[in-house]
């Protein structure tokens, strides 16, 4: 909040972001040669530079727009000051910081990397995913611990909760309904025993180290499901004290940040895929931010693994109420008897649900009845990409002329497979996202490596991106990198040391078992791609 | 020489030896204590990373944890009334960064010294928060009496710690 003195804050920042934008605008327009044009061919700005130019005039101006008001007459403690005035210089700024990342440090980072390469033999850009997601918490983290998030920036950084919501919300337009049901099957079976097995592995830890029951309650909780916010949720219904907070809060935070920043170089290194990835960050990462973070650290170009990822997430976020209530019976048992008459199951459950994933399912089924997507196309399969099949999208005669040797030496014996290859080359595409599938699992039955690419790319070819979702994608991917940069800056080293006693045993045990567990899971049975 | 004394605790064993040292200078000069618990202001960063809550799940976790933390601060400072017996014992609870707030309670009850624990491994059970003492002896409109960790208040010791400061005064 600015107070009730006339700031001037959302002006500056809004103004910058505009004079950025314009300048790049002009300069790119009439190819003025000079630094800005030379520093955008360095970064290998190319169609970014659209990007820069569009979100720079339109943030601009609303925040400068925003910042002349608020110099006129300051943000007063209406709901509207504070909710949209107030947060005004800080979100601007938070743009500005979302700018540099991805258009400027990123591609900077790719060019390191790869400079590097030969010296390391390895690609430290690519395994330690230094792209623009983790380069925003880690700015966020930073700036946080040492110079501090000035005053005019504070309500501002609290909006990126509102991000991080949004962003969820938009991703649930990017599902199919076979993708939903068989990522939920499996999240659902594996968050099940997941989170009842850290349940009960910290609640019987705690017992035999003795330590306080509250403690103990609101540690298993934010353990078992989803981090800070889950300790949140049952420290009232626990009765926590003070210190039990600090200590599992502090815990909780520290076990988090470990894993947000050790997952993805692991996974690179294994070589998982993007369903391996996103299950294993989704069930073995702690706080539900730092999941969407890791995901977007792992792949941040498509969104694959934020979607298997996220679908994790939000089967975890769904168990909190139970978990909650679990919680509650436990410990008003363990209280006086009277207590268990007044735990109030309804109210909990009300309470505690996260509304947003009602927006989540609500944009999913919008999606699912096609309103996104221009006529003639289909979500099919478990692929995001619609069908579409027209003569610019044919095989190469060479490719067909392989798909038929391939039919001929009788290598398939499925009869569908068959049936399906067979229709593949009289069309010379695929014609129905049924025929999709098979012609994809006709891959099963060749050693050959340039007949599985024919394969993928007889898919590819018919894929084509609906452009209402793109754009979709495309507000998605910085509702993200805003959200996480403003939960990045509320990572606070104050926070982090207060984890102790045996709460921090017990929580590195858990937390480890569980992130090790999840990884041979995830390793030794999901198999699949998406 | 002293009239009130501010003694700023947390409970700890280290605060206790302060508490020791400032009840024992108001015996020896007949000075009145003033209490103080500060509960740190960074409590609000414990919710952090948080996001799916709706405000009214957070403002229920912020309530619970500011009445807990409260609660804690009246024990500490009953614990202070009992162990400071026969003397009058004033306190308060404040929020905010510690050493600022010790500073500006000192200015505002006007206590001639301020009297804290020295730094101890040892942990309150409360919201870690470290008195920076460099800051606090910098802003403090007084003089600051840190208890030495090792040094037990004995009888003898505040004797020697009133001489000085009559001594020092002369």
């Amino acid at each position: 909040m600015n107070g009730e003195k006339k700031s001037p804050a959302a002006l500056i920042v809004g103004i910058v972001l505009l004079v950025y934008a314009l300048i790049l605008k002009r300069h790119e327009a009439a190819a003025i040669p000079g630094f800005l044009m030379e520093l955008m061919n360095y970064l290998k700005a190319g169609k970014t530079v659209d990007t820069q130019v569009g979100v720079g005039i339109w943030a601009g101006t609303i925040i400068s727009l925003f910042g002349i008001w608020n110099l006129i007459q300051p943000a007063m403690k209406s709901k509207f000051d504070m909710v949209v005035r107030a947060p005004m210089a800080g979100a601007g700024m938070m743009i500005i910081l979302a700018y540099l990342c991805r258009f400027y440090f990123e591609p900077i980072f790719k060019l390191w990397g790869k400079a590097a390469e030969s010296a390391l033999g390895f690609n430290f850009a690519t395994i330690f995913g230094l792209n623009y997601i983790l380069l925003g918490v880690l700015l966020g983290l930073v700036w946080v611990n040492t110079i501090g998030v000035p005053k005019w920036m504070q309500s501002g950084v609290k909006t990126a909760r509102l991000a991080m919501k949004m962003g969820v919300i938009s991703l649930g337009a990017m599902y199919s309904i076979t993708e939903l049901r068989y990522l939920g099957a499996m999240s659902f079976t594996m968050i099940t025993i997941f989170v009842m097995g850290t349940a009960i592995l910290v609640l019987w830890l705690s017992q035999m180290m003795k330590i306080a029951r509250p403690l103990a309650g609101v540690l298993s909780a934010g353990m078992a499901v989803c981090g800070v916010s889950a300790a949140v949720a049952a420290a009232p219904v626990v009765k926590a004290r003070g210190i039990d907070m600090a200590y599992s809060i502090g815990m909780l935070l520290l076990v988090g940040v470990v894993g947000l920043f050790t997952f993805p170089p692991i996974a690179k290194i294994v070589g998982m895929n993007e369903l391996q990835f996103g299950a294993w960050a989704g069930t073995g990462i702690l706080n539900s931010a730092q999941v969407a973070a890791a995901a977007l650290i792992f792949d941040p170009h498509t969104i694959e693994t934020l979607k298997v990822a996220e679908i994790f997430n939000i089967t975890r976020i769904l168990f909190l109420p139970f978990i909650v209530i679990i919680l509650a019976i436990w410990f008003a048992k363990g209280e006086e008897e009277e207590e268990v008459g007044k735990v109030n199951l309804g109210r909990i459950i009300i309470d505690k649900f996260p509304i947003f994933v009602l927006g989540f399912l609500i944009m999913f089924a919008l999606s699912s009845t096609g309103v996104f997507t221009p006529k003639g196309h289909v979500l099919y399969g478990k692929h995001f990409y619609n069908f579409k099949a027209d003569e610019k999208r044919e095989l190469r005669t060479r490719d067909l002329k392989k798909v038929q040797a391939f039919i001929e030496s009788g290598a398939v014996t499925e009869p569908k497979v068959k049936a399906s290859l067979e229709k593949l080359v009289a069309d010379r595409q695929i014609t129905s996202t049924e025929q999709t599938d098979f012609v994809l699992k006709a891959q099963d039955f060749t050693k050959d490596k340039d007949l599985k690419k024919v394969f993928k790319e007889a898919d590819k070819k018919v894929q084509a991106k609906p452009k209402t979702l793109e754009v979709m994608r495309e507000y998605m991917m910085w509702f993200f990198a805003f959200g996480l940069i403003g939960l990045g800056m509320q990572i606070t080293w104050q926070t982090i040391r207060q984890a102790g006693g045996k709460a921090a045993t017990i929580g590195i045990i858990a937390g480890i078992s569980k992130a090790v567990l999840s990884f041979f899971v995830v390793w030794l049975f999901i198999k699949g791609t998406i | 020489m002293f009239k009130r004394i501010l003694i700023a605790t947390h409970g700890t064993e280290g605060a206790k030896k302060a508490e020791s040292y400032a009840i024992g200078l108001a015996r020896a000069f007949g000075a009145e204590i003033h209490g103080l618990y500060v509960i740190h202001k960074d409590l609000g960063s414990l919710v952090g990373i948080e996001w799916l809550h709706n405000s009214h799940v957070r403002m229920e976790f912020y309530r619970h944890a500011e009445s807990e933390f409260y609660l804690r601060a009246e024990e500490v400072l009953e614990a202070l009334g009992e162990h400071a017996k026969g003397i009058e014992v004033a306190t308060a609870i404040r929020v905010g960064e510690p050493a600022e707030v010790i500073a500006e309670e000192a200015k505002d009850i006007g206590a001639d010294l301020i009297v804290i624990g020295g730094e101890s491994k040892e942990r309150s059970e409360e919201y870690k928060a470290k008195v920076s003492i460099k800051k606090l002896i910098k802003i403090a409109p007084c003089p600051v009496l840190v208890a030495h960790k090792n040094l037990m208040p004995s009888e003898k010791n505040i004797n020697h710690c009133a001489v000085g400061f009559l001594n020092g005064i002369k």
